[in-house]
This record gives C-alpha cells, structure tokens and sequence, in this order.
C-alpha cells in the first residue's frame, strides 16, 4: 500500500480524536487491536500473545511518530541530511517494531533518499502522509479499546516503593511492569502531574530520571 | 584478568536501543533465558554492562546521539567485559554494515523488526556457548581436588593486584605455606588420605581469605598461596596465625610428623607496597625466603619477612 492509500484508508475509516492514548488498564482485549496500516500477522511473530505490550507499543507510536518525524524534517531544513537519516532510520524501525510494514518501507525509501545525498523539495511528503494516517488509524484503534477503570488505589508502602525504585536504578526489565502494577497507587501520591512525568520517564526506559522522581516520594513520606 | 565465581549465574543481558518500543518487545522476547537490563540511550550502556557484566549485550547498530560500534569499541576497552558476547540488531541489511560489525568483534546480527522464535533460538543458543566457554576458562583456573585457584591463575591475580596495588600505593601480602611432613603423611595414610587432607587444608584458607580480594591458591603440590590486597604487615601475621590454629584445631592425626600429633603448617608471609613498572617477583621471593626460615626453624610456625 502507497502513502496516498493509506493516507486515505485512515481518513475514510476513523475519525481523529483527541488523546485517545488512556493510562487505565487493559481488560478484556484478548487479541491484537485491528488497526489499518498494521500488519496483525508480523505483530504477531514479534508480541506472541502479548496484547498489553503491543497496546504499550501502539500508544509510543501514537505520541511519538509525528514529533519524532518533525524532528528529522527539522533538521533535514537545516541542511544536516546525514542526521535526518539517522532520525528517520529510527521511525523506521519504531514503525517496523509496531507492524507498520508499509509506511517503513516509505520511510527506508526516505532514508536511502536521504544517504544518497538527495534533497528534492517534498522529500518528506509521502512518510509525512503515512505516519499521519497511521497515527490516526492508531488513536482510533486505541480508543475502540476496552479499558477498565482503575479502582481504588492500593496503599503504597515505602517498602514496595524501596523495591521499585532499586529495580529501576538496575535498569531491571521487570522494573516496567511492577511500575504498571503500582501505578493507581503512585498516581495517588504524585498527583496528575507527577504522575504524568513520570509515565513519561517509564515510557521513554529513563529509569534513572524515574527512580529521581520516586526517591522524592520516600523523603516526604 | 576477569575473576570467576565458582558455579554458573543466571544469565544477564543487556538490551540497548534507542526506541523503548523495540527495547520493551526485546525484553518479553528474552523473559526466562536471563535476568534482562535495559538501556535506550547509548550513553548509560557502557556505565551498565560494567555494573551488571553481561554475558550478552543486544545493541542497536545506529541510534541518532552514537553508533553501535562506539558503543562496542568502549565496551572492548575494559577487562572484564572481554568476554561479554555483543549480538547486533539492526534494520540496516547492507552487507558491508554486516561485514564490519562482525570484524568490530560482534558475534552475529539479528535483523529488526525482530522474530520472536528467531530471536529467542539464537539468544538462547548464544548463551548457551558463552556457558560453555565460561565453565573451561573457570576450569582451567581452578585446582581440580581443591576448587582453589590454580597456581596459573594465581599468577595471573598477582600481577593484577601489584599494577592496582602500585598504582593505589597499596600495600600487597603474599603468604606462602606448606603443610609439614606432607611427604609422610602420605606414606603413613596413602594418597586418598593426603588429597583429603588438601581439601580440608584448602577449605581453612578459603574460609581464611579475609576480604573479597583475597585470592587463595594451591600453589604446588602441599603448597598453597594466600594473596592479600591491602593488607598491612601485622595484619598479614595475624592472619596466618589464625590459619595455623585453624588447620591445627582440625587435628587432623599426623604420625609421620616430627613437630605434632597433627597436621601443621608452615608459614612465610610478606608485605611489600609497590611502585609502578616494578614485577611481583620480589614479593613472591621474600615470602618464600620466610617459608623456608619458617621450616629451618622447626616448621608448625609464621614468620614474618623483614620488608
């Protein structure tokens, strides 16, 4: 499928709507979201049955496409082309990760444009309709999910606070989903705010900057 | 030279990418092979893989603040991350990319978007030789009847221990001891006996090794080594007196021996603060001039070298 194509599958499919990417947690999606420009298959041969770490994937991709797409046409503006390669290699591979196999491929054309030296006015254009019409199809995808409101938080002991901080200050793969499993209580205690910033350090694996914001939380309690 | 634990570890493995996402489908992939760690910026892989010393390290080839192959030749840079196996991942494809990163000491390429199965086999494969490897370099360092480390080895941590000692101004204590009569004992009890009596001797030095620097070895054949970061020299004398009264709180019956109903130890013990560019050879030499005072003197006895 073409950039124009999916471009226009997202538009004629979904309709945009504003943050779709909720923090509540999965329940009952016991198969891979159906979203246009993805492919289920390839997903398939990557999350296993791992519904919950595609949905994490999916809403990375949602938030973070279109910035990071900017960001290399950006810089591409500045003439630096060896570096928007390197922005643009890295959609790439965060398109491929999600099963997006159709807009990486446009984004390795750009890519190979782009080390080959070329700068041709509209370059940008076709990745630029594929990833937006992704991000649509995505959000929508996301929102047609069932998500169970988050109960009441569970009281959040300095002990289980101790371990979870030491996991992330090892950098621990597990540190994420005890993070998820603590995150109604934390969210309690950070307020919106602080809760936010530091979904936002988890989501990006900055686990030092994470482990920072919680420590504040064991010198207050 | 890299020091090795006594039994095989769990496995640890690094996972480093620019994209979390990619990182985050890596690391349920690799969940049960290894205890998984994870880095998204290039700059906090080197400062991880020395902290956990991986046995694999998954990099990403191209990230935007650095390229994998700085990353690895950083990594090359440290001694104890010599053996650690560095596997590729990368979307990249093109031949001379592949070519170069296995000529920069990577060990094999995954391509991305990764292959749960594929990744998995081979990952799972990969550790499985590094196991391997790992079990013959710990047995090719260990004494085989005593589990201490082998008089190689040995040599080998000595001359680690006198470039940290001189280059910390440090001091470093050797002790060099025999057990008395041990040629006796073994006409007396008969080999069986006498490799049980290494074990049991072996077993006090190990427990003896005061600090988790010291190195105890089996330096020959009745011999044995005790190597001493950071030790002063009273200090040193005090613990070879209390490995004497170890090995005779065994009482371990010896009636071959001239100097005790049991088994008994001679000791020489040395200190010495190295400067760089010098060799460990004069430490090893006034150890072993102590050992052989101790035995001139009557044996079952410390002494301490004049440094």
């Amino acid at each position: 499928m073409g950039a124009a194509a999916l471009a226009n599958a997202g538009r004629e499919s979904w309709v945009v709507t504003e943050a779709t990417v909720s923090d509540g947690p999965l329940v009952c999606a016991s198969e891979f979201p159906a979203v246009a420009g993805i492919d289920s298959g390839d997903v398939a041969l990557r999350f296993g049955d791992n519904v919950k770490l595609f949905v994490q994937v999916l809403e990375g991709l949602a938030s973070g496409a279109e910035p990071e797409l900017r960001a290399a046409r950006e810089v591409f503006d500045r003439g630096d082309t060896i570096d928007a390669a390197k922005r643009v290699h890295a959609l790439r591979g965060q398109l491929g990760n999600a099963g997006a196999r159709a807009a990486m491929a446009i984004a390795g054309e750009l890519e190979a444009a782009l080390r080959s030296g070329t700068s041709a006015p509209g370059l940008f254009s076709p990745l630029d309709a594929a990833v937006a019409a992704l991000t649509v199809a995505v959000r929508v995808g996301l929102a047609d999910l069932d998500r169970a409101p988050d109960g009441p938080p569970a009281a959040l002991d300095d002990g289980a606070l101790r371990g979870l901080i030491e996991q992330l200050e090892r950098c621990e793969a597990d540190a994420v989903e005890r993070y998820q499993q603590m995150r109604p209580a934390l969210r309690d205690r950070l307020g919106a705010s602080g809760a936010a910033t530091l979904a936002e350090a988890i989501e990006r694996l900055h686990f030092d900057e994470a482990a920072w914001l919680l420590r504040g939380l064991l010198r207050v309690s | 030279m890299k020091r090795f634990s006594e039994s095989p570890h769990e496995a640890r493995i690094v996972v480093v990418d620019d994209d979390p996402g990619t990182v985050l489908v890596l690391a349920n992939v690799l969940k049960g092979l290894g205890k998984v760690y994870l880095a998204t910026r290039p700059g906090e892989a080197v400062s991880l893989a020395l902290r956990v010393e991986p046995d694999l390290v998954l990099l990403d080839v191209e990230m935007p603040d650095a390229d994998g192959f700085a990353v690895l030749e950083e990594l090359r840079t440290h001694a104890q991350l010599a053996d650690t196996l560095v596997l590729f991942v990368t979307s990249h494809g093109a031949p001379d990319i592949e070519a170069r990163a296995l000529s920069a000491g990577a060990i094999d390429f995954i391509d991305k978007p990764v292959h749960a199965d594929i990744v998995r086999a081979r990952v799972r494969n990969y550790l499985a030789l590094k196991q391997q490897n790992d079990q013959l370099r710990r047995w090719s360092m260990l004494d085989g009847l005593t589990g201490l480390t082998n008089r190689r080895a040995f040599d080998l941590a000595l001359d680690d221990e006198w470039a940290r000692a001189a280059k910390n101004g440090e001091p470093l204590g050797l002790m060099l001891c025999d057990i008395d009569y041990f040629k006796q004992f073994n006409d007396v009890y008969g080999h069986p006996t006498g490799d049980a009596c290494l074990q049991s001797i072996a077993a006090v030095l190990r427990d003896g090794a005061s600090s988790p620097r010291a190195v105890a070895a089996r330096y020959g054949g009745e011999e044995f080594a005790l190597l001493l970061p950071g030790i002063a020299a009273a200090d040193a004398a005090q613990v070879a007196e209390g490995l004497c009264a170890a090995v005779s709180a065994l009482e371990i019956p010896h009636a071959g021996s001239h100097v005790s109903p049991h088994v008994t130890l001679s000791l020489g013990v040395a200190t010495h603060t190295p400067v760089p560019g010098t060799r460990p050879g004069v430490l090893v030499r006034a150890a072993d001039e102590a050992l052989y005072q101790a035995k001139e003197e009557g044996r079952n006895r410390v002494v301490l070298a004049h440094s």
